[in-house]
């Protein structure tokens, strides 16, 4: 998150809050404030700066293969790039497992079929594991089984769009994917708001 | 202390009963109690506490492992299911004829609406009050812009409203705005568009706290208005004047909240005497009296309150003269917005600037409508995507590219447009459906007619010509207008007139039938216009209290 100057903290935000008839609000009392702001600082941009050191994840269903496997898919969905990390940074593959281990047995067979698909795609047209694959071929067989992904037919292509929407899922809702690829700057306490300083859209 | 009931000894009398707590009962609480009377408003929901009874600031996703896919993270449809009711409910039934649908937003909270608004606070200007003498249609209002304006400018000073002088035909400046807030960049194109077109804009004006004022903070844009403010920087009727009501005055102000009024009742003499309601929480039926009523359920609320206590209609007109405006919106994406910078923030949520009407500009055009519309343009800055990512084809890095491009680039154009008052545009209570206590409920009659259709179609053309203006792209016009109620602006089932005849209410909002029963909500409105309502509904409201308090010195109340 670029760019913490901007933020005032909750405590400044609520100072000024006096009435207009010149007593305080009831609602307003320190004690309310106290209980209350431990529990709503819990939702400020504070909280998202954290920089607690994670215990490694700890898959609950998929295994460490199948693991790295939804990480590289998932990475080369929504990579790294110039612009900001991707979906392996963003946690996505922690999501994915989270998520598939709380599913129903069908859902979780599409993705155990598919991720083993996959391993034999890579298998038969590069005679090589998928995560052993080049960057290249890798794609080439995203490019692939993306064909028709907005009616997949295949298990392939029901696959990808199945982790797709997942990678989308996961990463859009991730701190780096609302504060540092969207550049979200909402739902915190902000000094001012400057409006738009861009003079190609002034002219 | 009160004035002492010679029956039962133990029941105060209060000087005036408010019946309902948003903006036209929290505004002549406001008015009355700082004056000395002893008012008791009732109000059918619960007082949500500050603090605890709001979503506020939402928790972002990545704060729960399941990303809010397991269960709701955004408390805000929660709360709102709380203390709202969108539509019929099993408790407060309303019907409607087959096939024509209304969309009912009722509030049940202390602060009613305004606890869900938008804060758009736009004055009406001296045509707005000479319908009929314009154009045959409706009626003229009994009062005059020059009346009423003083009380806009109270209203405006009290609440803080944020604006500039613009010298719009349409909207008459005020005198005391807040700073406007500095235009987006979604506003400055937006607006580019519209002059292309020959529409100018304004900077909005919105009850927002550009500052701070009157003890409260500035707004700390933090883009969740519709969770409830946590630093009351924008107006509701509850935490700007019903709690620091009850905090200053808590001998003479009283708030009964959950309770429901059904009756509003009658003595020997004709005058009203008291309001009868049900304890919600015990649902025992209690009455509280008052010198003077005064109705501010919102509107149709109101209007059944009369209705069902058969008061105040010899006119015959309680239910009738509804009034709604029409709401028509259309989205598209703007080129010029795509990969927008989004560094700045959202603001003040919404629009920066709006489109009054501008027929003002086109006086030789020839329209198949009558009145006029005006547009509230916007597009926001989320936290999501604004174009489903799921729906947008590849991956790699041309796919984050490409959801980028989307995000920030749609722009929403939404309209309220006058209606004309007809004779089948009316409420009356259903004969046989009742709500949870017993009391009838509304049934609702708003069928679309000629003048609407004409309108909707002229408001699709200027989407169309503004959206051509900004070469946009994935249009997206409706095919018809949103569904009755849309706008949560009901009005004129009360209305104010110069005749007994022919209106309920005179130029004071006062009964002509009950002196002592006021209607200080948008029922008293004579015609609906095509601006917000709640601006208005204060202005009239704090005239009508000021009137009161006249009138009580002078003892005719
Ligand atoms: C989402 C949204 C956006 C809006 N945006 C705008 C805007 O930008 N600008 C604008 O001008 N307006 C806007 N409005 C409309 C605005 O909220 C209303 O015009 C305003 O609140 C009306 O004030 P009121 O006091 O007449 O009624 P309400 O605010 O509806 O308050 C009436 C109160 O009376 C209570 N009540 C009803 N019946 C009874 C009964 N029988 N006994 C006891 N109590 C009763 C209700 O529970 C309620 O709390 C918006 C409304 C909504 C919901
Ligand atoms: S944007 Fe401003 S007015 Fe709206 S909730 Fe946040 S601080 Fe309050």
């Amino acid at each position: 998150m670029a760019d913490e100057d901007n933020n005032v903290t909750r405590r400044d935000a609520l100072k000024g809050i006096a009435v207009g008839l010149g007593t305080s609000l009831p609602v307003l009392n320190t004690s309310v404030l106290a209980q209350t702001g431990a529990a709503q600082d819990g939702h400020s941009h504070a909280q998202a700066k954290s920089t607690e050191k994670k215990a490694p994840y700890k898959a609950k269903f998929f295994k460490a293969d199948q693991m790295a496997l939804i990480g590289t898919i998932s990475e080369l969905i929504i990579p790294t790039d110039d612009h900001s990390p991707g979906a392996i940074a963003a946690e996505v593959p922690e999501f994915i497992d989270l998520m598939i281990s709380e599913s129903p047995a069908e859902t979780k067979k599409l993705w155990t079929d598919g991720l083993a698909a996959m391993e034999k795609l890579s298998q038969t047209k590069h005679q090589k594991a998928f995560n052993a694959a080049s960057p290249d071929q890798q794609t080439a067989i995203l490019t692939e089984v993306s064909k028709n992904e907005m009616s997949p037919k295949t298990l392939e292509e029901r696959f990808f769009r199945a982790i797709k929407g997942m990678t989308i899922d996961g990463y859009y809702t991730s701190k780096i994917g609302i504060h540092q690829e969207l550049k979200y700057k909402g739902n915190t306490y902000l000094k001012e708001f400057k409006g738009c300083t861009h003079p190609e859209h002034q002219k | 202390m009160f004035t002492q009931n010679r029956r039962t000894q133990s029941t105060p009398v209060y000087d005036v009963v408010i019946v309902g707590s948003g903006a036209a009962g929290g505004t002549a609480a406001w008015v009355l109690v700082q004056a000395g009377l002893r008012v008791a408003m009732l109000e059918a929901g619960p007082l949500r506490k500050h603090l605890v009874d709001f979503p506020y600031h939402d928790p972002f996703p990545y704060t729960d492992p399941y990303r809010g896919a397991r269960e709701e993270l955004s408390k805000s449809e929660e709360f709102a299911k709380k203390y709202s009711m969108n539509g019929s409910t099993p408790e407060e039934p309303y019907t409607t004829p087959e096939k024509m649908p209304y969309q009912w937003f009722r509030a049940r909270n202390v602060g009613g609406r305004t606890m869900f608004w938008g804060r758009f606070a736009n004055r009406f200007n001296e045509d707005d009050f000479k319908g009929y003498s314009r154009d045959g249609h409706g009626k003229d209002w009994p009062i005059s812009y020059q009346e009423i304006s003083p009380y806009y400018d109270k209203a405006e000073v009290f609440m803080g409203v944020c604006g500039a002088k613009e010298n719009h035909p349409d909207l008459p400046d005020a005198d005391n705005f807040l700073p406007p807030v500095a235009l987006k960049c979604s506003d400055v194109v937006i607006r580019k568009a519209a002059d292309k077109a020959g529409i100018p804009s304004i900077r909005v004006r919105r009850a927002m706290l550009t500052k701070a004022y009157n003890g409260y903070p500035a707004c700390h844009y933090c883009n969740g208005c519709d969770n409830g403010c946590e630093t009351h920087s924008f107006y509701t009727s509850a935490f700007r004047q019903v709690v620091p009501l009850m905090e200053k005055y808590p001998r003479t102000f009283r708030l009964i909240p959950n309770a429901m009024a059904h009756k509003i009742n009658v003595n020997a003499k004709g005058q009203a005497s008291g309001v009868s309601y049900i304890d919600k929480a015990t649902g025992r039926e209690r009455t509280v009296r008052g010198r003077v009523i005064m109705a501010a359920c919102g509107t149709l609320e109101t209007t059944r309150l009369l209705l069902h206590s058969n008061i105040a209609n010899s006119s015959g007109m309680v239910g009738r003269n509804f009034l709604e405006h029409l709401d028509v919106g259309a989205q598209a994406y703007f080129p010029e917005l795509f990969f927008m910078d989004r560094e700045a923030g959202d603001g003040i949520g919404g629009s920066h600037i709006v489109i009054p009407w501008f027929g003002y500009f086109r006086k030789d055009e020839k329209r198949d409508f009558l009145r006029g519309f005006q547009i509230e343009p916007s597009s926001r800055i989320r936290m999501r995507p604004d174009r489903n990512a799921k729906r947008i084809a590849g991956f790699g890095s041309d796919f984050k590219k490409e959801v980028r491009k989307w995000t920030g680039a749609r722009v929403v154009l939404a309209s309220h447009g006058e209606m004309l008052p007809s004779p089948n545009k009316f409420v009356e209570l259903d004969p046989t459906v009742k709500d949870k206590w017993g009391v009838p409920a509304l049934k609702i009659h708003h069928p679309l007619e000629e003048n609407d259709i004409n309108m909707f179609k002229y408001m699709k053309r200027t989407y169309e010509e503004i959206f051509d203006a900004a070469k946009g792209v994935r249009i997206e016009l409706p095919d018809a207008p949103d569904v009755a109620g849309h706008s949560i602006h009901e009005m004129g089932t009360a209305h104010m007139g110069d005749d007994p005849k022919t209106s309920v209410l005179n130029r004071f909002n006062q009964s002509w039938d009950v002196k002592n029963l006021f209607v200080v909500d948008a029922a008293s409105f004579t015609s609906g216009t095509h601006k917000n309502p709640t601006l208005m509904i204060m202005a009239l409201s704090w005239r009508a209290s000021e009137y009161i308090l006249s009138e009580m010195k002078k003892r005719n109340l």
